[in-house]
């Protein structure tokens, strides 16, 4: 239970972090939070021989607009993502799926870019970020590129980020006018979802213009349910439960001690629509 | 032994300065060095909340948080939370309403409580928000319904007057993001965007070649899988 030994490194810039992981290589792991990987350490399921502490960058925690865009820095808690205002405004649906995740001890100390750069793919916020057409932006030896967050997850556990690249910002577009809802199944209080739903839906008058669905631990990556979503292009409200009937295509869900892949599917269905619902009532 | 990491923080508002091995964690510095075992270590994996601290003011699962972490910060512990002497209003409600039987899970309930009640101070909290609130924290022996009681009965009192109430923050808590001074565009990826020589996060190729020794022990009543997942 005490982890196999490491050096420790705290940079205070975002080049000094970049240089440390640039030189180490594979050998280092990024810390942010810290709830995912210590477990991980302390099961020595992982032995890195670096761990650059991200705890000292102030500048990647906190959120600004720029136009149109929110701009959460990655060592924002979930905390403060489900509690700023100004998210709670541009991007409830972040807010929302953020209050969902585990208990206060883990949203107080858990962070958004941590969670995302995890890429579990029973997490919360990379459903959400998919969901929302959110864009990260890393920062490596060469400068910052930004991935949409589509684009982002890979597979299990596995991102786009190259071992000298660090998650520094994420980038949600305003949707004005638009629903949403996050919807999490869970066997108790912590857990991780068994499946959830993120649902983002536009109306105008009565009738779903466009919307957008994601799908929590429906497969290694989160998944959009496009099929779902083409199916509520310009329909009315009352479409949604036949819709909502193609949340499983395209997915791959797992079986495992929580529940089998068959329950999982049917989950999708139940909660698309629930959350759908939600989205286009709110 | 890798380089040892100098510490220097504050706990229950006396400042420590140390040296610690980085694989050190929080709850071992304040166990083993600073010789405050009112932190207790249950499942030691961030699922049991016995070993909630307060960090820089809010509830901490000081297991799965290293001690270099806590460089610069300001920690309260159970023993900051009570009296010099006898029992604070609360632990005297949690014995009254029967909140404890082992009392192993006590200390984190204390602190995650009196957090729960200095945050709110004020607000009109239901039980079924205390529940709410008090979700990472388990305990074996009351069924929860005793330390309910107990927390709803201090919650109509004077709770600015619990030791280590001034510890507690309680004011909004979100930064505004500075804009970077330079954004510096990174050079067009030749492979493309969905670049598959991605990074691996902490986990993945650890985990999933014991993926098979995981469920095995899940199916035998361990739940490590469950545990591994916090």
């Amino acid at each position: 239970m005490i982890p196999a030994a490491f050096d420790y490194l705290r940079p205070t810039t975002v080049e000094d972090a970049v240089a440390a992981l640039a030189e180490a290589g594979e050998e280092a792991k990024v810390l942010a939070g810290g709830h995912s990987l210590l477990p991980v350490l302390r099961l020595r399921l992982a032995a890195p021989t670096l761990l650059v502490d991200l705890g000292g960058l102030p500048q990647l925690r906190g959120v600004r607009t720029d136009g149109d865009t929110l701009v959460l820095g990655a060592m924002t808690t979930h905390a403060e993502v489900a509690g700023a205002p100004v998210v709670v405004d541009a991007a409830p649906l972040l807010a929302q799926a953020a209050a969902t995740i585990g208990d206060r001890q883990v949203r107080h100390r858990g962070t958004l870019g941590g969670s995302l750069a995890h890429a579990d793919p029973a997490g919360d916020l990379p459903t959400a970020a998919v969901a929302l057409d959110a864009e990260l932006v890393l920062a490596g030896p060469a400068g910052r590129r930004t991935v949409p967050a589509r684009e982002f997850f890979v597979d299990y556990f596995t991102t786009t980020l190259r071992p000298d690249e660090l998650l520094v910002e994420v980038r949600v577009p305003a949707l004005p006018g638009w629903g949403s809802h996050y919807l999490k199944v869970n066997r108790t209080a912590q857990a991780w979802a068994t499946v959830a739903v993120a649902a983002v839906v536009e109306r105008e008058n009565g009738t779903i213009t466009q919307a957008r669905v994601a799908l929590t631990n429906m497969g290694p990556t989160p998944v959009r349910a496009v099929a779902v979503e083409r199916a509520l292009a310009g329909v009315p409200v009352d479409a949604i439960e036949a819709a909502a009937a193609h949340a499983v295509e395209g997915t791959s869900p797992a079986s495992d001690t929580t529940a089998s892949a068959d329950y999982r599917r049917h989950l999708a269905q139940v909660l698309a629509r629930r959350a759908l619902t939600a989205a286009a009532g709110s | 032994m890798a380089e040892p990491v100098e510490l220097s923080l504050r706990v229950n508002g006396h400042p420590a300065e140390l040296r610690v091995d980085p694989r050190t964690t929080l709850a071992d510095l304040l166990r083993d060095r600073l010789g405050l075992t009112g932190t207790h270590l249950g499942c030691e994996q961030g699922v049991c909340g016995s070993c909630t601290v307060l960090i820089d003011g809010r509830t901490a699962r000081s297991c799965t948080t290293l001690a270099a972490q806590a460089g610069g910060s300001t920690v309260w512990t159970v023993e900051g939370l009570s009296p010099p002497a006898g029992l604070s209003r609360l632990q005297e409600a949690l014995s009254a309403e029967h909140g404890l039987q082992c009392g192993f899970c006590t200390p984190g309930f204390v602190t995650a409580a009196t957090e729960l009640l200095v945050a709110s101070r004020g607000g009109d909290l239901d039980e079924a928000a205390v529940r709410d609130r008090l979700s990472g924290n388990i305990c074996r022996c009351t069924g929860y319904q005793g330390i309910v009681d107990a927390v709803l009965a201090v919650l109509a009192e004077d709770v600015a007057t619990l030791p280590g109430a001034d510890a507690v923050a309680t004011g909004p808590d979100v930064g505004e993001l500075v804009e970077p001074p330079e954004l510096t565009p990174a050079p067009v990826d030749p492979s493309g965007p969905a670049d598959r020589r991605g990074r691996a996060s902490a986990v993945a190729a650890e985990v999933l070649a014991h993926l098979a020794v995981f469920v095995a022990a899940a199916l035998a009543g361990v739940a490590a899988w469950r545990r591994w997942r916090r």
